[in-house]
């Protein structure tokens, strides 16, 4: 009776015990030396494996930033606190920067932009344009198909009434957006307080007029208002300088479109930012903007 | 016995019975015009006017810029208005050049708007006298002519081939050409065959034009090595590589080009064209398309100028009724559907259609029940199911063989599912560029 | 709000014509702008109309129960199928378009064409529910099963229902005995066992070994009951679809006329199947019977003319449709010949739809101006 019980376990025991030798020499043999360097690296990282950064996933990075010591590679969604920590393992001043956030340079969603036409193809902002296919009338702006919050993989974009919509708190800044968007009208901004002019038409004023109450006409306002030099114009559309803004608020009060975006603001930048409604005095400027009304001819 | 490409093809209703009788006629001169810029295949024309100019009808005011690219000119005398952005059916945004007409019509120097005499001992000035005059292919793809007339040195090309299919439904402009100007165009073969120094020529006709056919067998009589071909009426009968098969048996290899299998194939429309640019010295600043469908009053074959605005043309055509629902610059197998009403003509457009509600009545789309019509369809022997389903579901990089589509749209004519193959088909082939540029 | 201004003088050139909004509400699509007026629910349509004259024969063959056995099956299929639709999710006017596309009357009529006049309402249910669930929404729903929704439920049946599934009547030349009234009397004909098709005891007595002189009763007993113009007329026993070759292949005419079947897969099955048995037959006529009884016989036409020929478990090229109905030939001669089962034609083409992926990759064929195959 013994013998039932002793012989297989003997026997199982045996296989087992046999079987983890080899496994143990295969492990020593067969290891793959990896410098622990890249293995703590790694887990210094976000790990979402996004590819913002370039390379193909976080030990991808890995590994390369511990072979190269490249003080310039930086990881986007990780931003100031992984660089920080990355630095300190590798003796390097890694530069950090926040992460970026995307934002849409557009706000034409169906109740401000006019549409005209009718689209009956792939749901598909890039398959639209290769047809020209895009209802909006503005051909510049948002086409609002979703192809951006297909290509984001943390629900981080969504389209409202027509025109994509960023979600700040999700956004980890890898791009995925910017690359899938046919008309190129996302773009990465630093995130925290900042000021952006949410359009991208390079149309004349008149012919913005027609087709959209929030698109930019080209009317310099912003650009007079601003003491910093931050304010680009080309070719009818202003854009901000990300590097020369310091978030005062002058521009967004002055934009008689309501182009300009602002988030964030507090204290007197809140307050510069959204003036209170002007009087219909002809003559009055309430606000600090020192423009008069008419620009030259 | 006609003459066809061995397997593919779809065969849709003809439609042509509204404008196939009807002689071209000559719009009147339009008020203004809006010349794009970007005219043909290849790098778009820079403007040499600026507003205010004064312009002749024929003068130069685009220069091409590098080899594929071809000059553009005035098709109206009058003054430069603005040289903007406009809506064109090449996109929301083209540059062009707006000129007002002064109702005169006086054309640059040197034209002879009578002439028909071609000096067939000095074929070495053809070529200039075709790229000065801004030819490019009138068949609808726009390639610069001069660059197809000059293919390198080892290819080998012996065979010109003159395509006079026409088999887009509703289009009969080529048809109406072949009929009333069958003389011009075959001193525009020869110019033509002289240039490429090939001593065989074919032109092809589908068998639906009877008196096509007569004609241009008429106007080749005495010509020698021109053989007039008739083709089976089958879609795509004039697309390039099919009527080479049809014509000659090669089949082009995927990915190459026909002047591979040596031969080199041009619209009648372009051969008239190049008849105008030697014997006349004329640019190429009007063309004939044809108007029809069943949105618009009066359909016709129509000689218009480039730029002219489509609103000319709608008033002289009787106006749209109200049913108009969809307007197509070309043909319904392949034209582009336009959003917009007030677009101009350019000189690839080889016709116009308004289609009313049933016309243009969308189709219930149904998942693909694998029925196997789309491969019989498709005269490039691809798979359009399974490419489709690939670009559906984003495998993008799968794709290299959709990069041998014609886009000739017969398999998702033949599909009882009406998938969207082709917008599949482009959308997967315009990512597959994407990612072959990324490397 | 401040008084419009207009842009400043080193601006770009004056205001560009901004695009007139069009007067119509124009619709833009990709080309191309016209469609085949052929579709989907046209061609399912269609194929269930031609099954009509085997429904007819079926219920002229075998009474009232035929006519409840083929319409339940169909409507428990459509209902089947739109509370499947709903299940996953989809809307209510997806559900309807769907339920009403006629696949789901396709494969019901076919199912029930697949079943005995006797099959108990239960199990028609199962069956339908099988076939839509299993067999069609499990994958996606149309065009996305790999194997054929009808034969899934039948063979699933037969391996559950065994009994009711082998249950034959015989036919009755009009309207009157109940199925079961019909079983009760050929019982007791035969003693009490179950009423076999003509194949079914030709089988059983080879299978048992019998002696070579009951071989020849039995096989004279079969060709006097069961003449070749019965079996092409459907004068026997059998499913309800099985037996009348004639309705089937009127049915079929009118798929051939309206270009929704071609001779590719039909042709190649039967005569695969002729093929094989021919030989068997040639080399053995002792054993092995006359191969047009196997054509005719069995749920040979019903298979090969329109259970093989599903769109959706064929190929898709002509080429690879001709292996395929050739190897469902073949696979259903073995089985009948060789195999325990007297008919081997549904296991045939579920066997060769698996296949069918694999059959389609490699009879792509070239490309255009492709010289040589390129390696796949």
């Amino acid at each position: 009776m013994l013998e039932a019980v002793l012989i297989p376990a003997a026997v199982m025991g045996g296989l087992g015990g046999l079987l983890a030798v080899v496994l143990l020499v295969a492990a020593r043999k067969f290891a793959v030396y990896e410098d622990p360097l890249i293995a703590a690296v790694e887990a210094a990282l976000p790990n979402a494996n996004c590819g913002a950064c370039g390379f193909a996933g976080c030990h991808d990075f890995a590994s390369k930033l511990v072979a190269t010591r490249d003080e310039k590679m930086f990881c986007p969604p990780g931003g100031k606190d992984t660089a920080a920590k990355v630095g300190a393992l590798l003796g390097l001043q890694v530069e950090g920067r926040d992460p970026p956030v995307a934002v849409v340079l557009c706000r034409g969603s169906r109740g401000v932009a006019n549409y005209a036409g009718e689209y009956a193809g792939l749901a598909d902002c890039r398959a639209a344009t290769l047809v020209d296919g895009a209802t909006k009338v503005c051909p510049y702006g948002c086409v609002g198909l979703g192809s951006c919050v297909r290509a984001c993989k943390y629900d981080a974009i969504e389209i409202r009434d027509g025109v994509a919509v960023v979600l700040p708190e999700k956004c980890i800044g890898d791009g995925a957006c910017v690359a899938a968007c046919p008309r190129g009208i996302i773009r990465m901004a630093p995130r925290g307080v900042r000021v952006y002019v949410a359009c991208v038409s390079h149309d004349p004023g008149a012919a913005v007029r027609k087709y959209c109450k929030v698109g930019c006409i080209g009317c310099k306002r912003c650009v007079k208002a601003c003491t910093f030099d931050a304010m680009q114009f080309d070719r009818n559309l202003a854009r901000v300088d990300h590097d020369k803004c310091t978030a005062c608020g002058a521009c967004v009060g002055t934009c008689p479109q309501k182009v300009i975006e602002e988030v964030g603001l507090t204290g007197e930048a809140h307050a510069k930012a959204h003036p209170p409604p002007k009087e219909k005095k002809p003559a009055a400027e309430p606000t600090a903007a020192a423009a008069p009304p008419a620009a030259g001819a | 016995m006609a003459r066809t490409f061995r397997r593919g093809g779809v065969h849709p209703p003809e439609e042509k019975q509204r404008t196939e009788r009807k002689p071209i006629e000559t719009l009147p001169l339009p008020k203004r015009v809006v010349i794009p810029m970007a005219q043909c295949l290849g790098a778009p024309a820079e403007p040499t006017v600026k507003p205010k100019d004064a312009v002749k009808t024929g003068q130069r005011i685009g220069e091409p810029k590098g080899f594929v690219s071809t000059p553009v000119h005035a098709s109206v005398s009058g003054t430069v208005k603005k040289v903007d952005l406009f809506p064109t059916a090449v996109g929301a945004r083209s540059l062009c050049v707006e000129i007002e007409s002064d109702g005169k019509d006086e054309w640059v120097e040197g034209v002879d708007l009578a002439g028909s005499d071609v000096d067939f001992s000095q074929p070495d000035a053809f070529l200039p006298a075709l790229t000065e005059a801004g030819l490019v292919g009138m068949g609808g793809a726009a390639f610069p002519t001069h660059v197809k007339l000059k293919p390198p040195k080892d290819a080998q090309v012996d065979t010109l081939i003159l395509n006079g299919a026409e088999c887009e439904p509703y289009l009969t402009a080529d048809h109406r050409l072949m009929v009333e100007h069958a003389a011009e165009i075959a001193t525009g073969l020869q110019i033509l065959a002289a240039v490429l120094k090939v001593e065989r020529t074919f032109v092809g006709i589908e068998d639906n034009k009877p008196d096509a056919v007569a004609a241009m067998k008429k106007a080749l009589a005495g010509v020698l090595g021109v053989e007039v071909v008739v083709c089976r009426t089958r879609y795509p009968q004039g697309a390039e590589k099919q009527l080479i098969q049809s014509i000659t048996n090669h089949e082009v290899p995927p990915g190459k080009l026909p002047m591979h299998v040596g031969c080199v194939v041009q619209n009648v429309g372009t051969a008239f064209a190049a008849f105008e640019a030697v014997a006349r010295r004329k640019p190429l600043v009007e063309r004939v398309l044809t108007v029809s469908g069943r949105a618009i009053r009066e359909p016709k074959n129509l000689r218009v100028r480039v730029g002219t605005p489509l609103g000319e043309i709608v008033t002289f055509c009787g106006g749209t009724t109200d049913d108009l629902r969809k307007l197509i610059f070309g043909g319904p197998m392949m034209g582009k559907a336009l959003r917009y009403e007030d677009v101009p003509v350019v000189k690839s457009t080889s016709g116009i259609l308004f289609f009313d509600r049933q016309e243009a009545a969308a189709v219930q789309e149904f998942p693909c029940i694998r029925c196997g019509r789309c491969l019989e369809a498709c005269p490039q022997r691809l798979v359009p199911c399974d490419l489709g389903d690939l670009a559906e579901h984003g495998l993008y990089d799968r794709l290299a063989d959709a990069m041998d589509c014609v886009e000739c749209d017969s398999c998702q004519y033949a599909c009882p599912a009406h998938r969207r193959l082709v917008h599949l088909l482009r959308l997967g082939k315009s990512e597959f560029r994407r990612l072959q540029k990324k490397g | 709000m401040a008084e419009s201004t207009t842009p400043t003088a080193d601006a770009a050139a004056a205001p560009a014509k901004a695009p007139e909004p069009a007067t119509h509400e124009l619709l833009v699509t990709s080309s191309p702008h016209f469609a085949t007026p052929e579709n989907v629910p046209r061609i399912m349509h269609t194929v269930w109309l031609a099954l009509l004259p085997a429904c007819a024969a079926a219920v002229w063959l075998f009474g009232l129960d035929a006519l409840v056995v083929i319409g339940l099956t169909v409507l428990a299929c459509v209902g089947f199928e739109a509370l499947l639709v709903r299940a996953r999710g989809r809307s209510w006017g997806e559900v309807r378009r769907t339920a009403l596309d006629g696949s789901a009357i396709v494969t019901g009529v076919l199912l029930a064409l697949n079943l005995p006049a006797a099959a108990p309402w239960w199990m028609l249910l199962v069956g339908a529910f099988v076939a839509m669930g299993l067999g069609k929404h499990a994958f996606g729903g149309l065009g996305h099963n790999p194997f054929n929704p009808a034969l899934v439920a039948r063979v699933f049946l037969l391996i559950s229902f065994p009994t009711q599934m082998l249950t034959w009547s015989s036919p009755v030349d009009s309207f009157g005995q109940t199925t079961a009234e019909r079983i009760e009397q050929d019982k007791a004909e035969l003693d009490g066992q179950t009423y076999a098709t003509p194949l079914g005891k030709l089988k059983d007595a080879l299978r048992n070994r019998a002696d070579p002189a009951k071989l020849a009763a039995l096989r004279a007993e079969a060709a006097e009951r069961y003449p070749l113009l019965d079996l092409f007329l459907g004068r026997t026993g059998g499913s309800l679809g099985e037996t009348s070759a004639l309705a089937l292949l009127l049915g079929a005419a009118l798929l051939f006329w309206r270009r929704i079947l071609t001779w590719h897969i039909p042709l190649t099955f039967v005569a695969a199947t002729a093929l094989v048995t021919g030989i068997a037959w040639a080399v053995n006529p002792e054993v092995y019977v006359n191969p047009l009884v196997h054509v005719l016989g069995g749920g040979l036409i019903l298979g090969a003319f329109f259970m093989a020929t599903d769109m959706v478990t064929s190929p898709v090229t002509r080429l690879g449709m001709v292996i395929f109905g050739a190897g469902g030939g073949l696979i259903t001669a073995v089985i009948r010949l060789w195999g325990s089962y007297p008919e081997g034609v549904s296991f045939a083409i579920l066997i060769m739809n698996a296949l069918v992926p694999l059959i389609d990759r490699y009879t792509r064929g070239r490309k255009f101006g492709e010289t040589r195959r390129a390696a796949a």
